[in-house]
């Protein structure tokens, strides 16, 4: 049964975070027999919380504390995250997809690219591989492990006719960590369409409900819901000894820890980091590089809609229902380094599409009137749409602060996102959308609208790992290159991004840290 | 999730506002736009007096207008701006000094006060347009609600084609999530 541990007992390790990266590594070392204390600062909801509304959803499941983007970034919500047990993995929409072997070595694959600063990562594709597949089968991932593909929906239908008349080749309705049948104790799809407001019934994968009673259970896991640490804390000689939190009444608590693992999404890993600056650490924790917070990346994202000439009623149905990979690969040629995805997406509503493709999008009658109602809103039911997304270049100064004087609810500055563009980033969507818009008007499309990116979603890197101690702030196990008892666990890990929507990737990572981990502290090594 | 608003606030109120109420009962394609003065109020004013209700009225079928609409769901926009003003000083003013701001029909140096609500289709457009550039925070506000309260009006949208919550219908499986009949077989 789940059990409950002293905020006194030095022996346990502390995460931050339970969402992709905390909440499996959590459920790993659990398994392993290793005591585990989570703090997340979102509530703990179940299956009857979640209905099929966007609105609602949004405002019971996004990270709404105050953030400022700067840059090329929605100045007041540069990001779309969770801040709810399980984290972002109770929106997401369930692609599972690996990397391919060269996006591992981006900096030898690419070469140097001005402006960016690209590094290999200190793994690659071999010694991933058994830990790939440990995730797909956790996760259930469609198309791996004998686990059949979902059907495709009329979206998808649509998208996979005009790309085969483009001659793409590589389409098919991916690789989704979502249930064609039962599995784990979760049920087959139903085809809602809501993923991206949480899956009602459980047949996406979650750490919500499929990693954390599983943690419990172990009677090695206590998750602590509502508790947002403000601060790691360490000893003279440096090595991290517990955090402080506050407590669902906002009393300030301090739970000592063996270990502590930071898994807060990009943003907030090196926001707390640098939160917890002391006399020893002027600059913030694990930053004697000074590389905390640098180097954030999102993906190079967009959208495509196309208004088509018959229904699609793009909503029925798995959010992201298929894939065309033809464009994925590395290829010179195109003029820009790594590739990108298409991927479908409908639109969250009427509500959203009158407001974003207007709003987004240059191509309209305006943004209100009877022309745009006409042309865009009322062709709701014809519309078809994808998503674009691509590899995009880290850069140095696109990195995460914190402000001089604005305080969130908690009394901590608030973090500043800044991110700018990269060329290689400009000339991928270009193409993306050429490509994206073809593949419409090939199925007979009459006219298609492009959208800039939507809040960073695939937030990564902003802690990363290098092989070199003053490149990056962690090693390849995770650990920081300062602190060997302090790790870094979710996706600021990475080097570099890849073109593959991130969490399969961050979740075999953390397979492979718990066992790093439970080896390090058998042999007493921290 | 409507990103299209480039502040927070704006963000959350665009997806977050549910419709209550109201029945549309006009039908698709039935035509017939029924004028701002012949709409019966379903609902009590708590802040915002009956001039600026129906000048803003007559603002949200001018944003987003659909001949299929009677003024019902129209109304309601307006009735959840009118409960937002009674909770908010600033709001209010906001609206109720836009309304008026609308309520000039001008011509080079000339100008008159005429209702926005009683002026014609084409003078309502040219003062809408003033707005929005001249009291863009007014003519966001009322844009951004609009948004917001029409398309997020169940009744709207599943007329639009948007068929809202399907878990209590058990989804799409057996209800058209593969039905497209118009596409050419893929080879
Ligand atoms: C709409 C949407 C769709 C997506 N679809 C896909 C997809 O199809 N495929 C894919 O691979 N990825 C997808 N993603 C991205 C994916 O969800 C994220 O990349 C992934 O969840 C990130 O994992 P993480 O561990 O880094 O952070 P998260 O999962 O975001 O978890 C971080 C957790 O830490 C908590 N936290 C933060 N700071 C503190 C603190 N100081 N104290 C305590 N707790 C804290 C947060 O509340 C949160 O619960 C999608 C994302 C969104 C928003
Ligand atoms: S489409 Fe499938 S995965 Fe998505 S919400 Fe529905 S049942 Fe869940």
């Amino acid at each position: 049964m789940a059990r409950t541990y002293d905020l006194s007992d030095d022996s346990v390790v502390v995460i931050i975070g339970s969402g992709a990266g905390g909440g499996t590594l959590g459920h790993e070392l659990s398994e392993k027999g290793i005591d585990v204390v989570c703090l997340e600062a979102g509530p703990r909801l179940d299956l009857g919380d979640i209905v099929n509304d966007w609105g609602e959803m949004g405002a019971k499941l996004s990270w709404n504390d105050k953030r400022i983007g700067t840059g090329a970034l929605n100045p007041g919500y540069p990001l779309w995250v969770c801040k709810t047990v399980g984290g972002t993995t109770v929106h997401w929409a369930g692609a599972s997809l690996r990397f391919q072997e060269h996006e591992w070595k981006a900096r030898t694959t690419y070469g140097d690219i001005a402006g960016a600063t690209l590094l290999d990562w200190p793994i690659d594709a071999a010694e991933m591989d058994p830990y790939y597949s440990r995730a797909e089968d956790k996760m259930g991932t469609t198309g791996t492990h004998g686990i059949p593909r979902l059907p495709g929906n009329n979206n998808y239908k649509v998208m996979e006719y005009g790309a085969k008349k483009l001659g793409y080749q590589t389409v098919h309705t991916g690789n989704m960590s979502i249930n064609p049948e039962p599995r784990d104790g979760r049920p087959s799809c139903l085809q809602l369409g809501f993923c991206m407001a949480g899956c009602a019934i459980g047949a996406k994968w979650s750490i919500l409900y499929s990693e954390v009673p599983k943690a419990e259970a172990t009677g090695h896991f206590e998750l602590r819901p509502d508790s947002m640490v403000v601060r790691i804390v360490h000893d003279d000689s440096g090595k991290a000894t517990g955090v402080e939190y506050l407590d669902a009444d906002g009393n300030l608590q301090m739970q000592k820890a063996r270990i502590v693992a930071v898994a807060g999404n990009s943003v907030e890993t090196p926001r707390l980091l640098l939160n917890s600056a002391s006399s020893m650490f002027p600059d913030g924790m694990a930053n004697s590089s000074g590389q905390v917070g640098r180097n954030y990346m999102r993906h190079l994202t967009a959208t495509v809609y196309a208004v088509m000439p018959g229904p699609v009623h793009f909503d029925r149905g798995t959010q992201m229902a298929g894939i065309v990979m033809d464009e994925v690969r590395h290829d010179d040629s195109r003029g820009f380094a790594g590739g990108y995805l298409m991927e479908t997406l409908p639109g969250f509503g009427v509500a959203a599409i009158a407001g974003n493709v207007g709003g987004m999008s240059i191509d309209t009658p305006g943004t209100w009137g009877r022309d745009y109602t006409r042309e865009v809103i009322e062709n709701y039911r014809n519309m078809a749409g994808m998503w674009l997304v691509g590899e995009d270049m880290p850069q140095a100064d696109n990195r995460v602060t914190l402000h001089d004087t604005e305080k969130d609810q908690y009394g901590l500055p608030v973090p500043v996102v800044h991110f700018d563009e990269h060329p290689n980033d400009l000339a991928m969507r270009n193409h993306a959308y050429r490509m994206g818009s073809a593949v419409y008007e090939a199925a007979g499309g009459s006219k298609s609208y492009e959208l800039p990116p939507f809040p960073g979603t695939h937030n990564l890197g902003t802690c990363r790992m290098s092989a070199n101690a003053d490149e990056g702030v962690c090693g390849s196990s995770g650990a920081t290159h300062d602190i060997p008892n302090l790790f870094i666990s979710d996706g600021s890990q990475f080097t570099t991004g890849a073109a593959e929507n991130p969490t399969l990737t961050i979740v075999a990572l953390a397979i492979r840290q718990a066992e790093l981990m439970a080896e390090a502290m058998r042999t007493n090594s921290i | 999730m409507d990103f299209s608003h480039l502040s927070r606030r704006t963000f959350l109120q665009g997806t977050g506002t549910t419709a209550a109420g109201v029945a549309i009962t006009g039908t698709l394609g039935a035509g017939g736009i029924a004028v701002a003065e012949d709409a019966s109020w379903a609902f009590e004013p708590k802040a915002l007096d009956e001039t600026t209700i129906r000048g803003l009225i007559a603002m949200a079928r001018q944003l987003y207008p659909h001949d299929f609409l009677d003024d019902g769901p129209y109304v309601q926009v307006v009735a959840g701006l009118d409960s937002s003003a009674a909770d908010d000083a600033d709001l209010q003013q906001t609206l109720t000094d836009g309304v008026s701001g609308l309520g000039v029909v001008v011509s080079g140096d000339a100008s008159h006060a005429v209702p926005f609500h009683e002026q014609s289709r084409g003078l309502q457009l040219r003062a809408m347009k003033r707005a929005e550039t001249e009291n863009n925070a007014f003519f966001e506000a009322v844009r951004g609600a609009t948004l917001g309260g029409l398309y997020g009006n169940p009744e709207v949208a599943a007329a639009l084609g948007f068929e809202g919550s399907a878990v209590e219908h058990g989804g799409y499986l057996d209800r058209g999530f593969d039905d497209i009949d118009w596409l050419p077989q893929s080879s």
